[in-house]
């Protein structure tokens, strides 16, 4: 038995030839911090900017930003480790369908998400009429802080729950039969190998969470949930002057950057303990009949996301039958976003692998800087990203190379990219840290050169964590809305601005269908990956 | 080994191929190249694509010029008319309020309009130094109950809402672009200090809030507030589906701020041709013509500016109106209204 507390890091620096894509993937990820350091740079003729930010109310809402991402970052973080447990580590039945279920609200936008749940506790909606045959007359408004802390859970959790499943996923026999020829119950098991094996990913997940929490538009400004993005976004509308606006947006930079050094210390104090997992047998705790009760818990978490908003989207469809639904429009955008999100993902994957293996592997703090950087693109607003990405192709000179970038859906996969590295960068890594580099060095030792190894032994075992990675950025993607709205080009539509068009105005059944389509779109590629892994087993 | 390598590495070559063979036949390439030969005109559109669209279409078909738009939130289209700079593709700026139009004005993005596009329009509904237009208008108005009152109990400047007879029975919608504007007016044509005094007594006499204006003429038609701070049309819109709603506008008098009137407009951006430019031009006329303005008045109920347009049946006729003096071009100085609002606890 090898040493269990073996790194994933090895003493040497990264080689040239892995250190040059990393640092191209940086300065990819890094451009929406220079747009806004360089327009922030521009604002001091800008009136009000540094009052605002002095300002009380302003102060309130940075806190209150602050305090979303923490609450919904830990809901999810329980959330998905409840569902993660029953999926991997119990004998909950119908587990293959219920994990479908549980990666399910990836597939749906949080503002569709906030506009289902509006109409859900409003008197018409399932809910609010369910409580008027209970009694009570008129529930509240569905709007507030609170409102949008369920929301954001329900319909972010996937995030932290991929990493702790295939966290929980690793978790072998051996581990935990070694724990109880220690002494400790079965039950003890869980607080001494689960808890320790799941931190990382959970860490990980709620970190994600927290950024995407923090940058999101959407469903927070439908929720009248007031954030500091809000404030970006306000101040866009009320000024029209892009430096101010830069300054706010650098505010919220600041707040991400000290985030990331919060998991990072909290990162250096849970090192996972790296085994070699020679067991691969998966341990089953067997909860008798209250697998009964795991499986409706993980049904009811599905039931009041996925479930939920399909429905209300269905009765809009259903409603609206009468009135002139155009299904054309709808399947050229499903194929465009097919497309677009699956280039996304490839290309994140491709540019995460250097950032992680020079980030996990080697001495590298450049490598470790670069990887942290990756993080600000997603917690930055959309139209952030978006006026960054034009400035940037503003710069390059008139030719064929402007030609190429301008109004085509190259800028807007980069843009994609810049939003999601982190998903990419994230799985990449979890997957590099559980490869003992022993692996590496014995292929050294052969004789090989390092490029050889790392390209045959290293990646090839760390393939199922750059697929992960890709399809969770394409996951991601097909979603996006604000930078997409701008960046696209002229006369081409995705299915979320599709949906963003038709809610515009009012035009509920209209936004269904393409909102429908996302969904199915998102749910048949997250079955395909499950059935594929089954196989696998 | 080097098979998996070669795998590996092909499938991302592959997939990388795909993405570039997709994108070098993008539209863009194809725009950039028939622009100024073909007659295109390239609109950024803050109004909905279910609103304009038709018209495009209809214009379209009437003169040959082709109508290439983006559609997006105004706000937003004017930071990316910003950030393209010299080098935008747009032509026409049709932007949803006057304030996004004053500010692209301002900062030297717009082009003087030629002189027979401005006649057509009142002084009041276009820029003061000619580079923007007004399409349709918006009035701000006092919705209120006809179930409990009649017209004369109702007052008729927005400075008599903060009376203790209307305590706890006004609604207005602090959040809302509109009503923001409508402080912006009151702040250019009263002053920042009677604004301020407004604004608190108005808190102070219980207004209730709503999120948006369709809930505020709900809330009066189902007798929850009996007056309401809101845009004309929404009314029209209830009376569509309802004939009975009971309900009425009412207009502030002469040179109050309530009777604000704010514009949705168009200018033609700078950094164009001459052929861009006239194609342009044509689209403009097109808008400020009878077809086109009879739509939108038929469609959202607004008011048609072009001079000889009637707007639809029921409406009060907009010389009646009288908007405070103000340019609606500087309503893009938010920054003092929200603080404002913030500072009376209206907004967060």
């Amino acid at each position: 038995m090898i040493s269990a507390l073996a790194p994933a890091r090895i003493n040497t620096r990264a080689p040239a030839w892995l250190m040059a894509p990393a640092l191209v993937g940086g300065a990819i990820a890094v451009l929406p911090l220079l747009y806004v350091v360089i327009r922030a740079a521009g604002s001091g003729e800008s009136p009000g900017i540094w009052s605002t930010l002095a300002e009380r109310a302003t102060l309130l809402l940075v806190g209150r930003s602050i305090a979303l991402a923490v609450l919904v970052a830990t809901g999810a973080v329980v959330v998905s480790f409840m569902l993660a447990f029953c999926t991997e580590l119990s004998n909950v039945p119908f587990r293959r369908l219920l994990t479908v279920l549980a990666v399910a609200p990836m597939a749906v936008p949080c503002y569709v998400g906030a506009l289902a749940y509006i109409h859900a506790m409003s008197p018409q909606g399932v809910i609010g009429s369910a409580a008027h045959i209970v009694g009570i007359d008129r529930l509240p408004v569905f709007s507030g802080f609170w409102a949008g802390v369920i929301v954001l859970i329900l319909f972010t959790y996937p995030f932290a729950y991929l990493p702790i499943r295939a966290s929980m996923r690793r978790i072998s026999t051996a581990q935990i039969e070694a724990s109880r020829s220690l002494g400790k119950p079965t039950r003890m098991a869980v607080w001494h190998v689960i808890i320790p094996c799941v931190a990382p990913g959970a860490a990980v997940g709620a970190l994600l969470v927290a950024l995407y929490t923090l940058g999101e538009f959407g469903a927070v400004s439908l929720l009248r949930c007031n954030t500091f993005t809000r404030v970006i976004y306000l101040r866009y509308k009320s000024s029209f002057d892009l430096s101010s606006a830069a300054v706010l947006a650098l505010v919220l930079i600041v707040i991400v950057l000290f985030v990331l050094a919060l998991f990072e210390w909290l990162d250096a104090h849970w090192r996972e303990p790296g085994t070699e997992v020679t067991n691969r047998a998966r341990y089953r705790f067997s909860l008798g009949p209250w697998r009964w009760v795991g499986a409706g818990l993980c049904a009811l978490v599905a039931l009041a996301s996925v479930g939920l908003t399909v429905g209300v989207l269905v009765k809009w469809v259903w409603q609206g039958m009468q009135a002139q639904l155009d299904l054309g429009p709808v399947w050229s955008a499903l194929s465009t976003t097919a497309w677009v999100s699956a280039a996304a993902g490839a290309l994140c994957a491709l540019v995460a692998v250097p950032i992680a293996l020079v980030s996990t592997r080697f001495r590298s703090p450049l490598g470790a800087l670069i990887e942290r950087f990756t993080h600000l693109g997603f917690a930055l607003p959309g139209i952030v990203i978006a006026l960054g990405m034009v400035f940037f192709l503003q710069r390059i000179p008139d030719g064929k190379l402007f030609r190429i970038f301008n109004q085509s859906w190259l800028i807007v996969i980069l843009a994609y990219v810049v939003l999601y590295l982190p998903l990419a960068v994230g799985s990449v890594r979890a997957v590099l840290m559980r490869i003992p580099p022993r692996l590496e060095e014995a292929g050294l030792s052969l004789g090989r050169s390092r490029f050889r190894v790392i390209a045959t032994v290293t990646i090839a075992m760390a393939r199922p964590g750059i697929i992960a990675g890709g399809l969770l950025v394409f996951l991601t993607a097909m979603k996006e809305l604000p930078a997409t709205l701008l960046l696209r080009p002229f006369g081409t539509e995705t299915l979320a601005v599709q949906v963003w068009d038709a809610t515009e105005d009012a035009r509920f059944a209209q936004a269904s269908l393409p909102a429908l389509m996302m969904i199915a779109l998102s749910c048949g590629v997250v079955a395909i990956i499950v059935r594929k892994e089954g196989m696998m087993r | 080994m080097f098979g998996k390598v070669f795998r590996l590495g092909s499938m991302g070559l592959v997939i990388l191929t795909c993405v570039l063979a997709a994108t070098l036949s993008s539209p863009g390439i194809a725009l950039a190249k028939h622009r100024d030969t073909e007659r295109i005109v390239v609109v950024y559109c803050g109004r909905s694509k279910a609103l304009v669209a038709p018209v495009f279409e209809k214009f379209t078909k009437k003169t040959g010029i082709k109508v290439v738009a983006r559609y997006g939130d105004t706000a937003e289209l004017v930071g990316l008319i910003q950030e393209e700079g010299k080098r935008t593709l747009a032509d026409v700026f049709f932007a949803q309020d006057a304030g996004a139009l004053g500010a692209l004005s301002h900062k030297g993005y717009l082009q003087k309009l030629p002189h027979d596009v401005l006649a057509s329009v009142d002084k009041r509904y276009r820029a003061s130094d000619d580079t923007w237009v007004g399409i349709s208008g918006r009035a701000r108005t006092i919705v209120y109950s006809t179930a409990s009152l009649n017209e004369e109990d109702v007052p008729d400047s927005v400075f008599d809402l903060t009376d203790a007879k209307w305590k706890g029975k006004v609604g207005w919608a602090p959040t809302n672009g509109s009503f923001q504007a409508f402080v912006t007016a009151m702040r250019k044509s009263e002053g920042d200090r009677t604004t301020a005094t407004w604004l608190s007594k108005m808190v102070e006499n219980d207004v209730r809030e709503y999120p948006k204006n369709s809930p505020i003429v709900q809330a009066v038609g189902s007798g929850e507030i009996q007056l309401g701070l809101v845009n004309h049309y929404y009314l029209y819109r209830y009376k569509e589906r309802d004939p009975n709603f009971p309900a009425e506008n009412k207009f502030t008098k002469s040179g109050d701020p309530g009777s604000l009137v704010n514009v949705a407009g168009v200018g033609i951006v700078q950094g164009g041709s001459t052929v861009r430019y006239e194609v342009a031009d044509a689209l403009i006329n097109y808008l400020l013509g009878k077809e086109a303005q009879e739509y939108f008045s038929s469609k959202t109920y607004e008011y048609p500016l072009s001079a000889g347009v009637q707007p639809t049946q029921g409406l009060r006729p907009l010389a009646e109106i009288n908007p405070p003096d103000i340019s609606l071009g500087d309503l893009n100085d938010l920054q003092m209204t929200l603080k404002m609002l913030r500072a009376v606890g209206a907004i967060p």
